[in-house]
């Protein structure tokens, strides 16, 4: 399932209630990105834009890649949109299966996926001002690793 | 009139959207883009990253494509998830 949320999720229930939804499963491998303080820059909130056809679209994209790269019995994708505040999840990717490696690398796939491949827009709010976040060449080696 | 919209970055160059009667001799992305990049300095050199994506029409499409009055073109900066 995919969410995109405009409110504070709590990924500790969704991700319990993942799990205790899985007929047979295994294993579980899970990512929640929270918004940094980012210490010294005082960074207080991101607002995430995102596109109102695109953005759903591109992720079933990466789930249906997902699927046909690992055996998954299931996956759980939700990703914030709006205002986020600093402390809060951005993100949620739980993907679950019979062996751990199906779920790990699923798990990694989508995230680097979600990170560079799906039309969202970070804007960052500090002391310093605001400025439009981009993925760097690290997140763009990560992409590289599944083609 | 063409309908124009920006995502992210673009949005502070030029803000969310333009209703614009498409010039004369701009009949291609490539010569809108041109075009803007007159009017707001530094819009056509974001375009030429390799990772922003124009959309037309609700579809991902190169600089070539001829555009008219009817048509919806999107400017989507890299994208920044996660």
């Amino acid at each position: 399932m995919i969410t995109l949320s405009a409110e504070a999720f709590d990924p500790y229930r969704l991700l319990r209630e993942f799990t205790e939804g899985v007929d047979g499963v295994g294993a579980v491998a899970s990512f929640t990105g929270l918004v940094r303080g980012e210490g010294d820059v005082g960074v207080s909130a991101l607002i995430l834009e995102h596109h109102s056809t695109l953005t759903r679209g591109a992720i079933e994209e990466a789930v249906q890649k997902a699927r046909r790269q690992w055996d998954l019995l299931d996956l759980r994708i939700v990703h914030r949109i709006g205002r986020v505040e600093v402390g809060e999840p951005i993100v949620l990717v739980a993907t679950a299966a019979k062996h751990r490696r199906d779920a790990f690398e699923s798990c990694d796939m989508l995230m680097d996926f979600l990170k560079t491949d799906v039309p969202f827009w970070k804007k960052e709010f500090s002391q310093q001002g605001e400025r439009w976040v981009e993925p760097g060449a690290k997140d763009h080696h990560d992409r590289s690793r599944w083609s | 009139m063409a309908e124009i919209i920006f995502y992210g970055k673009f949005q502070d160059i030029i803000g969310p959207s333009l209703e614009l009667g498409l010039p004369e001799g701009v009949t291609s992305l490539k010569e809108l883009v041109s075009y803007l990049g007159k009017l707001y300095a530094g819009f056509s050199e974001m375009v030429l990253n390799a990772r922003t994506k124009i959309v037309l029409n609700d579809v991902i499409v190169q600089t070539d494509m001829p555009i008219s009055d009817a048509d919806r073109i999107e400017f989507l900066p890299p994208f920044s998830g996660g």
